[in-house]
């Protein structure tokens, strides 16, 4: 009998433990958690200090899913709150947040991070350590840049979702089907900041219109010299970098074709880089390209059914891309970046004598002759064989 | 059940899984030698397997010698009585330390990645209460827990790959064998003697197992897996996090929280720092318990059981005070860890060696 009670008191012991599991001091609760969906740093007015907007979600009381439809709270109560204040450092702000939200704020749910262009301007390396090194953020959040102030940007309300931050990380989401932007995580962005030749990318965005209209545009690629912004790259640029990172998911190229043009869709990619030092000591990158499309829209009536078609469309395909590999390499060179890592692989494959070239690697980037080799070969063509024209006689 | 002798009740393959998962508690401590070897810490895992086998086996060849016979008590039979306890209390001493040094490390682990505003004290009690019951109740029970940690531990690791396969990218390993010879010879140091080389305390565990001629083959084979699974872990870790693996404190942790999968499957690794924890208790449970034996085998005392929360309490405010700072913590374990433990899984098992040889006492060769 004595044995039964005990073993029942030892059971019970062990089911007290379960309150244990939500931690002690550091259990939060819902309802007492800011939770910030994205931050936004920029250049203060001041001399030396920065103002960083972070964009808090606003949680509803009677569950999110019946908001929409009870109209009883329609523009005066917003989805998200962003909150600006200005000081040192990242951190020293984030506690200053304190002074006006009820809530201390939570960012394992940060979705992005914008820089603004001044700020980047002057590096980014001192703003990035904090969200590096604090156990709330995460290593996958978006790094963006803004063409102009960042915090313009999560004040721009998207059409179809309802928090800012949250359409941004969608947009960039949305980029792999053209390839004209990169998308680039903390983690990334880290890994070309460690890199003694690398330089590191980050997308750029702005606001477009005026008052009621404005949206946010993804346009293009800003082009850090270490951790100073120093240039930006447009779409077509952008691209021809992805072909080099081999990071071209999908996009749309038109080209010439018999009769009129064509709109190529990229289906599958895969780039390889060759680098070599020649025995005369120039330097050498080798790209090659494969690439597989469909046709997606022709207009004009050549028969791209033919095989003699068919070539030339991949004959144009081949200069199309490497006419946009050139312009990202004509780019960087004005810019004396190496966005491409052609450092890191002349490291990887010959780290002797890379010891000698990493002092002047900016110089010996702008003589590194790049060569591009494109096999594109076009798999599909649609629904379609012909476009809808009368059938001619032959 | 007599603790002094506590002969046959381990079986060689129970041995087996707990040396591979008091090895695998170390995979967070691993990565003491990244920043070190870089992108081939890979081959110093290697390298060091094999430094760690032949420590493992000097210790292994002593055991042998003297069947049935703890490290405690072989120092007083090859040294005679007072010298015999006078090394047998330093290596109290260095047990004790790596008791008190690991739960540091389970204590630094929940406070800096979990749980930042508990004190350390709060875990550090929880952990080493629990520790202790698991030794009260003796090797056995801990040892069979092994099998179920392994599965644990293996069932993580696969997860963690297939889950990566997306985010691994091996070209971050090339070049291969360019760093400066130092550099390999001290990574090879390090991973030999911290997780490998600490199967020394084992020598307080072989008495335990059941047919002792094929503890031998056991260990090693036990430390085989292990090694397999570290080799696994580094190429893991590397692929995944590249050259931003050296700035991170704990590169296994961060590798963890790499996973995501579409928006669904992500910031999964407070469920892989169970697997770490968990593997933790066992390594420190073992060490724990050798503390205990050795405790009693020096005193002489029928039982160790009464002392074994008192050890622990003290244990605990050792480990409180052990550091005063990360940075401390940080220099200690890949600078200094390693030449203690070489000191006593490598001289002094030689230098007994060698005097028992001397002295012509020990059994001549092999088991029967």
């Amino acid at each position: 009998m004595k044995n039964s009670i005990g073993k029942m008191l030892k059971i019970c012991l062990s089911l007290l433990l379960c309150l244990a599991l939500s931690g002690c001091w550091n259990s939060r609760e819902l309802d007492s958690l800011a939770i910030v969906m994205g931050y936004a740093i920029d250049k203060s007015d001041e001399e030396g200090l920065v103002d960083m907007t972070a964009q808090v979600a606003v949680l509803s009381d009677g569950g999110s899913s019946d908001n929409s439809s009870s109209s009883s709270n329609t523009a005066s109560s917003e989805a998200y709150w962003n909150i600006t204040r200005t000081g040192s450092s990242i951190f020293t702000i984030l506690r200053d947040y304190t002074h006006e939200s009820s809530r201390k704020l939570y960012s394992p749910h940060n979705q992005v991070i914008i820089f603004g262009n001044d700020l980047a301007k002057n590096g980014i390396r001192d703003y990035l350590d904090f969200f590096l090194r604090d156990h709330e953020t995460r290593l996958n959040v978006w790094i963006l840049v803004a063409k102009d102030k960042a915090s313009d940007i999560l004040d721009v309300k998207p059409k179809l979702e309802k928090i800012p931050a949250i359409g941004l990380s969608d947009l960039i989401e949305d980029q792999k089907a053209t390839s004209e932007t990169v998308q680039i995580r903390i983690r990334d962005f880290l890994e070309r900041l460690i890199s003694d030749t690398t330089a590191s990318i980050a997308p750029l965005v702005e606001v477009i219109g005026e008052g009621k209209d404005q949206i946010v545009e993804m346009s293009g690629t800003a082009v850090f010299k270490q951790d100073k912004l120093v240039g930006e790259l447009n779409k077509t640029e952008t691209r021809g970098l992805l072909w080099v990172l081999s990071k071209v998911n999908s996009g749309i190229i038109t080209v010439e074709a018999p009769g009129g043009t064509a709109d190529l869709e990229i289906v599958s990619t895969e780039t390889q880089v060759n680098v070599e030092i020649l025995d005369d000591g120039s330097i050498t990158a080798h790209v090659k390209i494969t690439e597989s499309g469909n046709i997606g829209s022709q207009t004009g009536s050549g028969d791209l059914s033919k095989t003699d078609n068919v070539k030339i469309l991949e004959q144009n395909m081949n200069d199309a891309i490497t006419a946009e590999v050139f312009s990202a390499v004509e780019k960087a060179k004005e810019l004396d970046a190496d966005i491409f890592g052609f450092g890191d692989m002349f490291y990887k494959k010959y780290p002797q004598q890379w010891k000698s070239m990493k002092e002047n690697w900016d110089e010996l980037f702008n003589e590194i002759k790049v060569e591009v080799e494109v096999d594109a070969k076009l798999r599909g063509s649609g629904r379609i064989v012909k476009p809808a024209y009368p059938a001619e006689e032959e | 059940m007599d603790i002094a002798t506590h002969k046959g009740t381990i079986t060689n393959k129970q041995l087996l899984l707990a040396v591979a998962c008091f090895i695998f508690g170390s995979t967070l401590q691993s990565s003491f030698s990244i920043g070190v070897t870089k992108q081939d810490t890979w081959i110093v895992v290697i390298t060091g397997f094999i430094v760690g086998a032949i420590v493992a086996l000097i210790c292994l060849t002593l055991s042998s010698k003297f069947p049935g016979k703890t490290i405690i008590e072989i120092n007083e039979i090859v040294y005679g009585k007072v010298i015999g306890k006078v090394v047998s209390s330093l290596y109290i001493f260095v047990i004790f330390s790596s008791v008190y040094l690991n739960t540091r490390d389970v204590g630094n682990f929940i406070v800096r990645d979990t749980m930042p505003q508990t004190p350390l004290a709060a875990i550090l009690i929880i952990f080493i209460f629990v520790c202790a019951f698991a030794v009260n109740k003796g090797i056995v029970a801990i040892v069979r827990l092994g099998f179920l940690f392994f599965l644990l531990y293996i069932i993580a690791l696969i997860i963690s790959i297939i889950l990566l396969l997306n985010n691994m990218n091996f070209s971050y390993f090339s070049p291969s064998f360019t760093l400066p010879i130092m550099n390999y010879v001290q990574g090879t140091h390090i991973i030999g003697l911290i997780p490998f080389g600490e199967v020394y305390i084992f020598m307080m565990i072989y008495p335990s197992v059941d047919k002792n001629c094929k503890v031998k083959k056991s260990v090693l084979s036990g430390m085989l897996i292990a090694a397999i699974a570290m080799l696994i872990i580094a190429i893991r870790d590397w692929s995944v996090l590249g050259s931003t693996a050296t700035i991170f404190k704990l590169p296994t942790y961060q590798t963890v929280s790499v996973i995501e999968v579409g928006e669904t499957l992500s910031r999964a690794e407070a469920l892989f720092s169970i697997s770490f924890v968990v593997l933790l208790f066992f390594k420190i449970s073992v060490m724990y318990y050798a503390l205990m034996i050795a405790f009693a085998q020096i005193f002489n005392i029928k039982s160790y059981k009464p002392l074994t929360y008192i050890v622990g309490i003290i244990s605990i405010c050792l480990s409180i005070l052990i550091y005063d700072s990360v940075s401390e913590n940080a220099y200690f374990a890949p600078n200094i860890a390693p030449t203690y433990v070489t000191f006593f899984a490598v001289v002094l098992p030689i230098l007994a060696l060698l005097i028992a040889k001397a002295r012509g006492i020990g059994r001549k060769r092999g088991c029967t």
